[in-house]
């Protein structure tokens, strides 16, 4: 009963169907809007530009594709069905190499036995018996394992894996703040990104005013016993820090630098970031932000232009309880009072955005991939061929295992069987 | 006219004419054509040569040098083939073709380049787009070859070949991903149809292990996953936004 269960999720016909569903899951996917991929506005626009369109996607569980439980259940079966595959296949090609199986091919007469020259099979491994492409054996079976390790890889990744968006400004320092992280996936991690690092300087360079060519990020980086260290992020070279991996995600901008002077006279840095497109970089600029400035419980409502033309200047004008309670256009030094503390513009300088990644299984992956490529090439490259003779005194008989997909031998064999009966 | 765009219209000529001339159905005069198209790939190599020397970086990231590269790799790979298996030969009807009208249709793109962006300075993109251009190149023999009578040997090779390539070039792009962004896989729908096309590529060859897709109509279902290779090399774009056009084809 197991067995047959397990010839059954093994079957060519289960295989293909599952790689047609998944096929069709995939580009369905890669082709409809799908709603976990979808920005705020984005999605708003979708829902009320498409209310049918995106009804009728969501009923039938095609708006999140790779989110969806039915494309994790194909994934799954399809694991299944390449477990139980690579099962039955070594089993197969154990009995190949060692001839316990029906040949695929026979041919037997009388007389003396014909010359397998053009058989070219290789060399001869015990009497009678010629083998070669011995690595060919495994070829299909290391593919199919690699495809297995690539899906348990994602899935694991999917659990495991953590990725979070954050923006550092040029002279701002990170200390553990795990609440300024925007995590993108990941939710069930629990080690806590707790590096103590400073971004020191930015470097943005442009050509013709609109391509960006080069981007670098200073950091100190400061170790648990104290020790600092200076490091350079950039596209491509990405910094490993903490368990973590740290990488520009080529968003920028620039943030409006703040003290916020306490009634102690205590004086705490506020940095608000004003995302700009990278084309603008290095140009004037004029840009918004409307922003709850929350301190010390008390809610605030702002709204900012910062612009620079030779000097920045920040227009702000703050509302509590819908009511404004201050106003102002600052320059550098400038000072408003919000009444229940003071905010003093300092500046603008530029920010950078990051993206913090922490994937271990990455490197199952990875390593998945090079067995998958490496068992196809040795399944196109090599293939295992066994031949027999066995002569007695009436006659002989040739006998000869291969692959099914074995093309070559099988004309091969055809042009000899032909030579040798019409001999 | 440039030099060069008039050098690129030469290549389409040459390819055209060798594709004419594998219709005639005489040994000799494919012999000709295999020449003439031989020479016109020279050529189509020597002016992307010149572009990597005027641009000064890798001609592979605007669509004019994306198609350009392409057609080289399709017509590279159809005279390569060719020569150690003269009896598809005859596919060049089909291949060469195509390779000519990308070279023409490259030329109605802007030929302007662009500097590359930080993502692109890395050797990850050399190989990522060359994996590309070979199982293009791999995969428009493969679709020609099916085209022809009894050849269902030699494709079944082919189709391996650029299920390989293909598959290469998707874990070459994922590992890029992973220095580039912190991600190997992020469902974008280059990403997704990129998979997409693996997944028929398998498809049809583990279809194909039955005897009973290998000929007749029914050998046109391979045709599917060529048809998916090139709407993800060049269609999808067009209708979705992606990661990766804010690097490529500006």
């Amino acid at each position: 009963m197991l067995k047959s269960l397990w010839r059954q999720l093994a079957s060519h016909n289960l295989a293909l169907t599952l790689i047609g569903l998944l096929l069709l899951a995939v580009a369905a996917g890669g082709t409809l809007p799908q709603t976990n991929r979808l920005s705020p506005e984005q999605l708003s626009a979708w829902f009320s530009e498409w209310p049918i369109a995106s009804a009728v996607l969501d009923t039938v569980g095609l708006s999140n594709v790779f989110g969806s439980w039915w494309f994790l259940l194909l994934v799954l079966l399809l694991l299944l069905n390449m477990a139980a595959g690579i099962s039955l296949s070594i089993s197969y090609r154990l009995a190949q190499y060692s001839g316990a199986r029906q040949p695929r091919y026979l041919l037997q007469g009388e007389g003396a036995p014909p010359d397998l020259a053009l058989l070219m099979v290789g060399r001869q491994k015990e009497d009678r018996v010629y083998r070669r492409g011995l690595l060919g054996l495994i070829g299909t079976p290391l593919f199919h394992l690699g495809i297995a390790l690539i899906v348990l890889a994602a899935l694991w990744s999917a659990w495991e894996g953590y990725g979070a968006h954050f923006e550092l400004s040029q002279g701002e320092s990170y200390a553990g703040q795990t609440e300024r992280l925007k995590t993108d996936k990941g939710w069930s991690h629990t080690v806590k990104f707790d590096a103590l690092l400073r971004l020191d300087s930015v470097h943005v360079e442009m050509k013709d005013g609109k391509y960006l060519i080069d981007l670098k990020a200073k950091f100190s980086v400061q170790s648990k016993e104290g020790r600092i260290r200076h490091e350079v992020v950039e596209t491509n070279k990405p910094l490993a820090i903490s368990g973590y991996r740290l990488y520009p995600n080529n968003t920028m901008g620039y943030s409006a630098v703040f003290d916020r002077i306490l009634p102690s006279g205590e004086r705490r840095g506020l940095f608000i970031h004003f995302q700009a497109p990278i084309s603008s970089w290095g140009k004037p600029y004029s840009l918004e932000r409307n922003l709850p400035l929350e301190f010390g419980k008390i809610p605030l409502f702002s709204r900012m232009t910062l612009s620079r033309d030779k000097t920045e200047r920040l227009a702000l004008s703050v509302a509590k309880a819908g009511k404004e309670i201050a106003k102002g256009e600052l320059e550098p030094g400038d000072v408003l009072d919000l009444g229940e503390y003071k905010l003093q513009f300092r500046g603008a300088v530029p920010w950078l955005g990051f993206y913090l990644a922490s994937d271990r299984p990455m490197w199952m992956f990875f390593c998945a991939n090079v067995i998958t490529l490496l068992g196809y090439l040795l399944h196109l490259l090599i293939r295992f061929r066994r031949v027999e003779i066995v002569t007695s005194e009436t006659g002989w008989q040739v006998m000869a295992w291969t692959m099914r997909d074995d093309d070559q031998f099988d004309q091969r064999w055809q042009q000899w069987s032909a030579q040798v009966l019409g001999r | 006219m440039s030099g060069a765009v008039a050098a690129q219209w030469l290549v389409v000529g040459g390819y055209l004419i060798a594709a004419v001339l594998l219709l005639l159905r005489n040994r000799r005069v494919e012999l000709i054509a295999v020449s003439l198209a031989s020479l016109a790939w020279c050529l189509h190599l020597l002016i992307i040569y010149r572009r990597w020397q005027e641009i000064g970086q890798l001609p592979i990231v605007t669509r004019y040098e994306d198609m350009t590269v392409d057609a080289l790799a399709v017509a590279g790979v159809y005279l390569v083939i060719q020569w150690v298996k003269p009896d598809i030969r005859l596919a060049g009807r089909y291949v060469l073709p195509l390779a000519a009208f990308a070279v023409g249709a490259a030329l109605w793109y802007n030929l302007g380049s662009f500097p590359f962006s930080p993502a692109l300075r890395t050797n990850w993109l050399l190989i990522h787009s060359q994996l590309n251009s070979l199982a293009l190149g791999f995969s428009t023999l493969t679709a020609a070859v099916i085209l022809l009578p009894d050849k269902a040997v030699i494709t079944n090779k082919l189709m391996a070949w650029t299920f390989f390539l293909w598959s290469a070039m998707v874990a070459a792009g994922s590992y890029w991903a992973s220095i580039a962004w912190g991600r190997y896989w992020g469902w974008d729908p280059i990403e997704s149809w990129s998979l997409a096309t693996v997944m028929a590529y398998a498809f049809v060859i583990h279809l194909r292990l039955r005897p009973a897709w290998r000929q007749g109509s029914r050998t046109l279902i391979a045709l599917l996953p060529y048809l998916m290779l090139l709407f993800t090399t060049y269609g999808l774009l067009m209708i979705r936004g992606s990661i990766h056009s804010q690097y490529l084809f500006n």
